[in-house]
């Protein structure tokens, strides 16, 4: 595996900027030994530009002390002012209590108010695999599953308790439950979709389940052959009896910005159901790109009328890739404030109505990105590499992770241009 | 009358076909300057009305009609006048089943009760830094097509930037006046550029790495050349057999020699966040590039993510380094789809008010330093991306797969644009889930 080389780069103490530019090989380490090279991680700092105050600024390094670095260098970048434009971002814990004190106070406004915090939830296990043609072995799901936890993923959807009539893929619902019985370290909701599959799976072991109605109605009738208020109910019934039991429940809200068949959808829809979910005692509120079409423009619009009726820590995003547009959707809602991000491994499953387009945004590239930005996450991109070679290697295919294929293919050879 | 931003009772849900009309806020126009909120500077370069026909369609209806991230004061009057106007505007008019990209376009539905200050405030700034127009620079033919290993003839080349011109996009990157014996891929540059230098209403900037290339191409017929340097002193000299500062002055002798003819000249900055090399590389470094270059005279510098493993996380500090020594309107973005990042890599340069951005049809173009893996985002996304922003492109989307199709025929391989793979495949059928 690639390793990415790392370098820490420092402001050499002695001869701080007074010139336009500044020659890296004159760095020196500026901060305490307690610096690790983390192989995984970059630290960068910006350049200084004519600072006024060297002394100051130089003393005020070697301890940190914010107050004064702030009044020293201008975070804003003006364009109008040429003395100072700084700003660093930490990708990488230097010092453990450094790491999150400078990207908030140091980083761009554009920055500021992603969460320091995301938890991913893992559902390449059951909407990855829900599609696919070919049965996958319960074993091999299983193994999937137990890989998924060890690289630090703390929700994994495990499956669906929902007719084999309509999804043969997880007719092993109940089996793949009994085997990870024992899995400790992360929790495994299941889908339910209506009181039934839910006492199915409360039988299994479930200890989570997992609801999804529809922003469309139309898609709803399509999909879930009932429309969106008894859908509502349906899951009403579902929170209650999970009430008794102790049993969270997560809500999947689909179409929350455009439907196969009605085209747009109205952020109040979304709105609607997301309230209503709230309103029963769901735990957490998935708002689900379910044909990839959204953009910020429309992701923004429908974040704002949802979180207008519901808190910003009970929402997660589930965004599809299927038009290249995940990542960029995912950067909106964490800079919205949203700190939940569901994603499937590999980019598991495809979309159900763009045939042979993809589906679910990778969580490896998802991984990557909160990486960059200094965002912990608890995973373990390696070790997710590794979950995803195995389940495409069993599925013969090529990985759906644009930074897996690379990290799996660099190689350190700077060839011609 | 229910508000639209009520919660809608079940009873109260439009029909369908109401829901099928897409309201659309037009970019571009009559945008007031926002200079009130004490939101910090807006980096946003001044902006023309655009003069296309599509940009007055969508003002009917919208006389004082301002962009939709910058409102300063939800106008609650303005609900009335939610236009339901369909969005075929001529371009992108698909036929219903399949899904129409216009349909999904941005037509930002602002809540218009503002109890929720901060989270306006929030949606605020992260959108008010957005340009109304990005400029494409398609950069497949040269670009995309360098790295090919089967050589693709003349005429195709030629083909694909004829097609390319007949989306919309104003600058297409037609080939490069390097040695032969380094990208023989473009050995035919000669040829090509005889063959597109008279296409109308298109620049076509062309790669020269020294004097003896700048000769050439102008010898050819270009009218606009392009110089690259590198942000990272080992890449710089593993990859074109210079250091930093002797391939500056290269550069300063091919500009000046542009400077004589009246040609402009654009500045490429190589491995702007990242390095095979030398990994991580500093964001000073990259401004001193940048403004070596713009010093010398290059009207716009492109910053590149060579390979690909930059994230808003070290795009940002190292476009702040940048926007501190070059004004915000000369630079565009190159980044690389390696790692998946480019898209959200370009919103965040967006966000910061970057309004150029380079891209190559299809994604052509692989990563020399990861074999196998992808390299230029695809137009079609980006294009996919601004449209849903509601930033004006001038670029087809549909002619742009076209476009796409036929290098990808030619290539015999599938599209590397994830957005042209769904639009040609998306059917109306909703199977279950």
């Amino acid at each position: 595996m690639h390793k990415i080389v790392q370098r820490v780069r420092f402001f050499n103490r002695s001869s701080l900027l007074t010139h336009s530019h500044f020659d890296q090989s004159q760095l020196v380490s500026a901060f305490s030994n307690s610096v690790t090279m983390d192989q995984t991680r970059t630290v960068q700092f910006l350049h200084f530009r004519e600072i006024t105050n060297t002394r100051e600024l130089r003393n005020a390094f070697d301890k940190y002390d914010k107050n004064v670095l702030s009044r020293c260098l201008n975070w804003t970048s003006r364009e109008n002012d040429n003395h100072h434009a700084a700003s660093y971002v930490v990708n990488h814990h230097f010092t453990a209590d450094h790491n999150d004190r400078c990207r908030k106070e140091f980083s761009s406004k554009l920055l500021k108010n992603i969460p320091d915090f995301v938890k991913i939830v893992e559902v390449g296990a059951r909407d990855g695999l829900q599609n696919e043609k070919v049965i996958v072995p319960t074993d091999v799901k299983t193994k999937l599953i137990k890989l998924l936890v060890s690289s630090g993923l703390s929700v994994v959807e495990a499956t669906s308790f929902v007719s084999p009539k309509w999804v043969p893929q997880l007719a092993d619902a109940k089996d793949v439950l009994a085997a990870i019985r024992d899995v400790e370290g992360a929790s495994f909701p299941v889908l339910t979709p209506n009181l039934k599959g839910f006492e199915a799976a409360v039988a299994a072991g479930a200890k989570e389940v997992a609801v999804f109605p529809a922003a469309s109605e139309s898609f709803s009738k399509a999909n879930l052959n009932c429309g969106i208020e008894d859908n509502l109910a349906r899951c009403r019934d579902i929170a209650s009896a999970s009430r008794s039991l102790s049993i969270p429940v997560r809500g999947y809200i689909s179409c929350v910005v455009g439907c196969p068949l009605e085209g747009k959808i109205s952020p109040a829809k979304v709105a609607y159901v997301a309230k209503s979910l709230y309103e029963m005692g769901i735990s957490e509120i998935s708002l689900g790109d379910t044909i990839g079409v959204g953009t910020p423009g429309t992701v923004i619009p429908m974040l704002e009328a949802v979180l207008d009726v519901v808190p910003v820590d009970k929402l997660a995003v589930h965004f599809h890739d299927t038009y290249g547009q995940a990542l960029s959707n995912i950067l909106i809602s964490l800079q919205m404030g949203i700190s939940t991000v569901d994603s499937s491994v590999s980019g598991l499953g495809g979309c159900p109505y763009a045939k042979g387009a993809t589906g679910n945004v990778a969580t490896e590239d998802v991984v990557y990105m909160l990486n960059g930005l200094g965002v912990k996450t608890n995973v373990d991109l390696g070790k997710l590499m590794l979950a995803g070679d195995f389940i495409c290697k069993h599925l013969g295919r090529a990985s759906g992770s644009k930074a897996a294929t690379a990290l799996n293919k660099v190689t350190n050879n700077a060839s011609k241009l | 009358m229910s508000s639209l931003e009520e919660p809608l009772g079940f009873d109260k849900l439009p029909s369908m076909n109401t829901m099928d009309r897409v309201q659309r806020f037009s970019s571009g126009c009559c945008r007031p300057q926002v200079d009130n909120l004490g939101m910090g500077n807006c980096f946003i370069e001044g902006r023309s009305c655009s003069t296309s026909n599509s940009c007055s369609e969508d003002n009917e209806g919208y006389t004082a009609e301002t962009y939709p991230w910058k409102r300063q004061t939800r106008d609650m009057s303005r609900r009335d006048s939610f236009s339901q106007k369909t969005t075929i505007k001529g371009r992108n008019s698909m036929k219903f089943g399949i899904v129409d990209n216009s349909f999904y376009t941005s037509d930002y539905q602002y809540s218009q009760k503002p109890n929720n200050k901060d989270m306006q405030d929030m949606a605020y700034k992260v959108m008010k830094g957005m340009p109304g127009f990005v400029k494409i620079v398609e950069v497949g033919p040269r670009d995309g097509l360098q790295n090919e290993k089967n050589m693709v003839s003349t005429d195709v080349k030629i083909e694909l930037i004829h097609r390319l011109a007949s989306t919309g996009l104003s600058v297409i990157e037609a080939t490069s006046f390097v040695s032969p014996k380094w990208v023989p891929q473009l050995a035919d540059a000669k040829d090509v550029m005889k063959a597109v230098h008279n296409l109308g209403g298109i620049r076509l900037p062309v790669l020269t790495p020294n004097l003896k290339g700048f000769e050439a191409a102008i010898a050819a017929g270009a009218r606009e050349v392009a110089v690259f340097a590198s942000a990272s002193e080992s890449f710089s000299k593993s990859n074109i057999n210079c250091s930093i500062e002797e391939s500056l002055a290269r550069y300063r002798a091919v500009t000046s020699a542009a400077k004589a003819l009246s040609i402009p000249v654009r500045g490429y900055v190589s491995c702007v966040v990242g390095c095979p090399v030398e990994g991580s590389v500093s964001p000073s470094k990259v401004a001193y590039v940048a403004k070596e270059l713009y010093d010398m005279g290059c009207f716009e510098i492109s910053l590149g993510d060579t390979i690909g493993v930059g994230t808003p996380g070290t795009v940002v500090p190292m476009l702040l380094a940048v926007m501190a020594v070059v004004p915000t309107e000369k630079l565009a973005v190159h980044f690389h789809d390696t790692y998946g990042q480019s898209l959200s890599n370009i919103l965040v340069s967006l966000q910061m008010g970057i309004s150029a951005v380079d891209s190559s049809v299809a994604g052509l173009g692989g990563c020399p330093y990861a074999k196998g893996a992808s390299g230029n985002v695809a137009t079609e996304d980006v294009v996919y991306m601004l449209n849903g922003l509601g930033v004006k492109t001038n670029v087809d989307i549909e002619k742009l797969m076209s476009a796409g199709d036929f290098i990808g025929k030619h290539l015999g391989r599938p599209s590397g644009s994830k957005t042209a793979i769904a639009l040609s495949r998306v059917t109306a059928d909703s199977s279950k889930i």
